[in-house]
């Protein structure tokens, strides 16, 4: 299908799912090998292999460069991982895909806990001293201005600029600051578009990914007040859903869990979710605190069933 | 099956000097290569309606593969069940006329069953949109793509009615239920003990809030995941369960 339907295919995405599905089908048989021989072996090798075969034939395309790194990192290759994003950043500097390259590497670093190595690619791309501090941070600020404006708005290289920008205010200032920032750039987004649901899903994982690395210290508060409002905007987001359970771990308050599970506080709550929604949250019943409820659930489904049954034949 | 490979060999494949024509006429010439009965798209050997046009080469008979056999079981139903599943995994494209199963002989799909919902699918967002919905009615998960509207230009079509093409794929539901309940032995779990006359609640397992349910924007990247190693991807091992990846790829 993938290999039939490529020559009409005029997305990037359709590349980028063709790898993973690779990755996903290879890290089955791993598995299994793996647990049979009990020894080390690397994920989604033929994925790998495959990647490499690509990059042969075209070593100067940023863009299955940038895939051949995502796949480096799913293997848990720190050192492949960091030589792939160092040598790939400087193969083709006009590459419409550099941006998206390089936020992927700064984010990497920073979550890694190589915040001066992020930092560095992160001047590199802006073409001005590393330090970042002073007249070099308005330089950079300027100079990220001026590639945002080459880029079509929305476009992937413009919310690539939008996760540069926060890394750059983060760099320099505070977290405080860069979500300021954040926050404004994201108002001028169309709310529930795609590209604001993508940047707003990005801010939060973000928030929590620099929590979980080593030496960021992120108020709690941030991550949850973020959360919530995200999860208002898109209900059916279930990394945003993640986020919120995340950010609900150890606060011994399994109220607001189950006042989010509960219908019987939001008596509409089922005819706006969706099928997704509703599995998440029979999973959602069964991932932490106490016994799990079968008839909970088992009554959540029935009264979706019924629910859904009903509105589809208003619909029709 | 028979459906989406008609839809798309009429919309992405469509010979370059029939492409001004009207949809019926253009039906009309799809017909002749379906009853070309040659390999049609997702099919081993494909190689696309437009090529089939230009160079009108007669293929070998194409065998479709069928269940080689019903295992010895007593019990009809489980007959019958091993029999459906088996033909989910061999028997997922129609066959043709001359290997014609003899199980099940309404296998083989007519042009004229799969004509009437037939559209003109133009615009690249439709062509893309058709594209994963196909991918979707494989088996795989495509997060956000039930909440995309990209049909409105189709006012009067079975496909507009619902994004119908949408209803033919899991719409957000998991490949393998039974992940979504925790595994029975947890049942049985003690939850709490005692110490010198305190009770004590035990330590209950940290499980991570990303679950098996993805559903997010299409603008997401299918390489980014939730975690520094791109874990929680929208495809991973256990999100092709069940999905011949092989017709997929």
């Amino acid at each position: 299908m993938f290999h039939q339907l490529a020559p009409s295919a005029i997305s990037d995405r359709w590349q980028e799912m063709s790898v993973s599905l690779d990755a996903a089908t290879d890290i089955k048989l791993w598995v299994i090998v793996l647990c049979v021989l009990e020894s080390y072996l690397s994920y989604a090798l033929r994925a790998i292999k495959e990647s490499k075969q690509r990059l042969e034939q075209e070593r100067g395309s940023v863009k299955l460069w940038r895939i051949h790194a995502s796949l480096e990192r799913y293997r848990g290759k720190r050192s492949e991982t960091s030589k792939v994003y160092d040598m790939a950043v400087s193969i083709d500097p006009q590459s419409s895909s550099l941006p998206l390259l390089t936020a992927d590497a700064v984010e990497y670093y920073w979550f890694s806990g190589e915040e001066p190595k992020g930092r560095q690619l992160l001047a590199q791309f802006l073409g001005v001293n590393p330090s970042l501090g002073g007249i070099n941070l308005l330089r950079a600020k300027k100079e990220l201005d001026s590639r945002v404006s080459m880029y079509e708005v929305f476009s992937s290289q413009w919310e690539a600029c939008f996760r540069l920008r926060f890394f750059l205010e983060l760099g320099s200032g505070t977290l405080q600051d860069a979500l300021r920032i954040a926050d404004l750039e994201l108002s001028s987004v169309p709310a529930a578009s795609s590209v604001h649901e993508s940047l707003t899903t990005w801010l939060c994982l973000t928030l929590f990914n620099l929590a979980q690395s080593k030496g960021m210290i992120i108020p709690p508060a941030i991550l949850a007040e973020h959360t919530s409002f995200a999860m208002k905007q898109y209900p059916n987001n279930t990394i945003i859903l993640g986020l919120f359970l995340e950010s609900e771990r150890g606060q011994g308050i399994w109220g607001r869990v189950r006042g989010l599970l509960d219908e019987t506080e939001n008596p509409t709550l089922i005819l706006s979710q969706s099928i997704s929604r509703i599995a998440w949250e029979v999973w959602a019943e069964g991932w932490s605190h106490g016994p799990w409820q079968s008839e909970r659930v088992r009554a959540k489904l029935e009264k979706a069933t019924g629910t859904r049954q009903a509105a589809l034949s208003t619909a029709k | 099956m028979a459906l989406f490979q008609a839809q798309i060999e009429l919309s992405h494949f469509c010979p370059p000097s029939l492409a001004g024509l009207s949809l019926a006429s253009r039906l009309d010439h799809l017909e002749e290569f379906w009853d070309a009965e040659v390999p049609r798209v997702g099919e081993d050997g494909a190689k696309g309606w437009c090529t089939w046009h230009t160079e009108r080469k007669a293929v070998e008979e194409h065998f479709m593969h069928q269940p080689s056999g019903v295992p010895s079981i007593d019990d009809p139903y489980q007959q019958w069940c091993f029999l459906e599943k088996a033909l989910d995994q061999v028997g997922v494209f129609p066959s043709r006329s001359f290997n014609e199963d003899e199980i099940d002989p309404y296998s083989t799909i007519l042009f004229s069953d799969v004509r009437p919902f037939l559209s003109d699918v133009r615009t690249d967002a439709a062509k893309e949109y058709l594209r994963l919905a196909f991918i979707s009615f494989l088996g795989m998960n495509i997060p956000g793509i039930s909440e995309t509207r990209v049909l409105e230009e189709f006012s009067d079509n079975y496909l507009n009615f619902e994004n119908g093409w949408m209803h033919s794929g899991r719409g957000g539901w998991v490949a393998n239920p039974s992940i979504l309940f925790p595994p029975s032995s947890e049942d049985r779990l003690v939850t709490w003990e005692s110490h010198s006359g305190v009770t004590i609640a035990l330590e209950t397992p940290k499980r991570s809030g990303f679950g098996p349910v993805k559903e997010w924007t299409t603008a997401r990247s299918y390489l980014e995941g939730s975690g520094i190693a791109c874990e929680g991807r929208a495809w991973e091992a256990a999100d092709v369960t069940g999905v011949d990846a092989s017709v997929v790829r």
